[in-house]
Parts: structure tokens; C-alpha cells; sequence
């Protein structure tokens, strides 16, 4: 893959899961990255963080208190036990407008004839839907054909990493890794030389905070507002998406 | 609506991640889509075979997956 994660970045989302958790989070938001950066002395996210005027207890609080669940719109809607249900709609309804297909009036049209909410057990399969007890009749004699890779899963989308079981990433902090994931793929275009183009660092510290600090997450924006020039924070980041100068 | 020229851009789109959205999409649409018109179907009075053969799957495999309720 052309976006491997660097150490650095990595530690961040290990430290933002964890972070989540601690703050008793059910999804790892940027706000949460931005502290896994803040958490990390040694990165050159930090080192930028801290010439800014972060640190990290301001900011857990600052996240704390501004960090939105997206979920709680899902949980009323239905007792699903994938709390992901509604974003993935949401995500979904973005790909199929991108292909000419407007799912709300997709999903309006069989509202009104058929009476069912599209949107219900979104991306679950019929099979491991909702209520797993009431089919237990259909499946007593079934020979499952696709075998055993799909468990506790989120339907033809593939089954969860089992090395993963932390809490869910939002919808926001999975913008933010795709807009950091871009940010490589753009420099990489910029250099003609194929050789060259591979040492394009990828996935760094750096890049996820220039990504961070184009994020409409509220919890993230309410700790980069407290940073002594956001402009000039965002520019010393992006000077550490470079790799070191030779010439 | 926007005009084909666009709209087929993106759906062959070169962008691995536009591309391959739009297919998990698709699959998601078709699923759900599948469950209620299934459903449907046998409120109806379709017996599963007749919804096995429009979909062009087995007997068995529609009923499998959809015979709860």
C-alpha cells in the first residue's frame, strides 16, 4: 500500500483508542487522535502542538467535554448492536450519489409502497441482522457456504479485524485518515521519478495532523481554536510532511 | 441530474477509494433491497421456488437466507 502508517502514526491511533476508551468513548473521534499526537513527545506532531501552546490535560478536557457521539441517532432508531448502522448509510448514500443513484429517493420510493425503512439493518445481512434468536429455525439445518469468515459482522462489508476490538472510529476520523491518505497519493504524483516517489514518507504524524487541522470535528476544533495561530501550526505541520531536504 | 459524462466518470472513477465506496454501496443497496422485495414477495403469496427463479438462485439458498419471521 502506498499509505503505510509510520510509527508515530501509529502510536497516535493506538493512543487515541485508548484515550476513547478512557474517557469512556464509544467512538474515536479526531479530537481523539489530536491527543494520541499531543501524548507522543517524541513526534513531530507534538514538537508543532507544543510550539503552538497545546498540551495534552488542556486538551483531554477540551475533548471531553466537545466530543460528539454520532451514534445516539442509530440506538433510538433501532435496538442494532452495529451502532456504525447510521454513518455507514450515510457513507454509503454519499458513494451511490458520486454513480447517480439517490438513495433517499431510492429509500423514500419503497417506504411508500412497501412500507419498510431501507435504512433499517443497513449493511447487515439478513442472516446475523438484529434478532439472532428468531432464526434459529431457518438455520438449524444450514450449511453455511461462505463459511466461517463472516462472524459479528457487518454484513457483505466483511467481518471486523479481530486484532481490532477497541471502540469504532467516527465518521469525521475516518475523513481525516482519508484526507491524510490523499495528502500522500498528491506528493507521491508530484514526483516524476518512480524510485523517487516511493520515499515519499506516507502515513506520518505530521500528515494526520495537517489533516486534523481541516476537520470540522467539534472536539478537534475546539482544542486547535486554543492554539497560539492555527495558520502557523498548520504550516509548520505541513513543512514535516517533507522529507529532509538533501539539496 | 447531472450529465453522463460526469456521473460515468465516477463510477468508473480511478480513485481506488470512490470506486470501491461505490461498489460496498451497491452491494449494501442490493441486500437490503433483496430482504424487503423477498419479503414481499412471499406476503404476497410467491412460493420461494417462483422467488428463486427471478432472482436465478437456488430454492434452497433463497429460502436459507430469508425463511425467518
Amino acid at each position: 500500500m502506498q499509505s503505510r502508517f509510520d510509527t508515530e502514526s501509529r502510536i497516535a491511533v493506538a493512543q487515541a483508542a485508548d484515550i476513547a476508551r478512557e474517557l469512556g468513548h464509544r467512538e474515536v473521534g479526531p479530537g481523539h487522535l489530536l491527543l494520541g499526537l499531543l501524548a507522543n513527545p517524541r513526534g513531530t506532531a507534538y514538537a508543532a502542538l507544543r510550539d503552538h501552546g497545546l498540551d495534552l490535560d488542556t486538551a483531554r478536557d477540551l475533548v471531553a467535554r466537545h466530543h460528539v457521539e454520532a451514534e445516539s441517532e442509530a440506538d433510538q432508531a433501532n435496538e442494532s448492536d452495529d451502532s456504525g448502522e447510521a454513518s455507514d448509510y450515510a457513507e454509503d448514500r454519499d458513494a451511490l450519489k458520486a454513480i447517480g443513484i439517490d438513495l433517499d429517493r431510492v429509500r423514500e420510493a419503497v417506504r411508500a409502497n412497501l412500507g419498510e425503512d431501507l435504512a433499517d439493518s443497513w449493511a447487515t445481512r439478513p442472516e446475523r441482522g438484529r434478532s439472532r434468536s428468531d432464526r434459529r429455525r431457518g438455520r438449524r439445518h444450514h450449511h453455511d457456504h461462505e463459511g466461517q469468515r463472516h462472524h459479528g459482522g457487518r454484513g457483505r462489508r466483511g467481518p471486523r479485524s479481530r486484532r481490532y476490538d477497541g471502540p469504532r472510529f467516527s465518521r469525521e476520523l475516518r475523513a481525516v485518515l482519508r484526507d491524510a491518505r490523499r495528502a500522500t497519493l498528491r506528493d507521491r504524483l508530484e514526483v516524476e521519478d518512480r524510485a523517487e516517489a516511493r520515499r515519499v514518507p506516507g502515513m506520518t504524524g505530521a500528515r494526520l495532523l495537517v489533516a486534523l487541522t481541516r476537520s470540522d470535528d467539534p472536539a478537534a476544533r475546539a482544542v486547535l481554536a486554543t492554539a497560539a495561530g492555527l495558520e502557523g501550526l498548520r504550516t509548520q505541520a505541513e513543512a514535516a510532511t517533507k522529507p529532509a531536504r538533501t539539496d | 441530474m447531472n450529465d453522463a459524462a460526469e456521473l460515468s466518470e465516477s463510477a468508473a472513477s480511478n480513485d481506488p477509494e470512490q470506486g470501491l465506496a461505490a461498489v460496498r454501496a451497491l452491494r449494501a443497496l442490493a441486500d437490503r433491497l433483496e430482504a424487503v422485495q423477498v419479503r414481499n414477495a412471499r406476503e404476497q403469496g410467491w412460493s420461494w421456488q417462483a422467488i428463486a427463479d427471478v432472482l436465478q438462485i437456488s430454492r434452497q439458498a433463497v429460502h436459507q437466507k430469508h425463511s425467518r419471521e
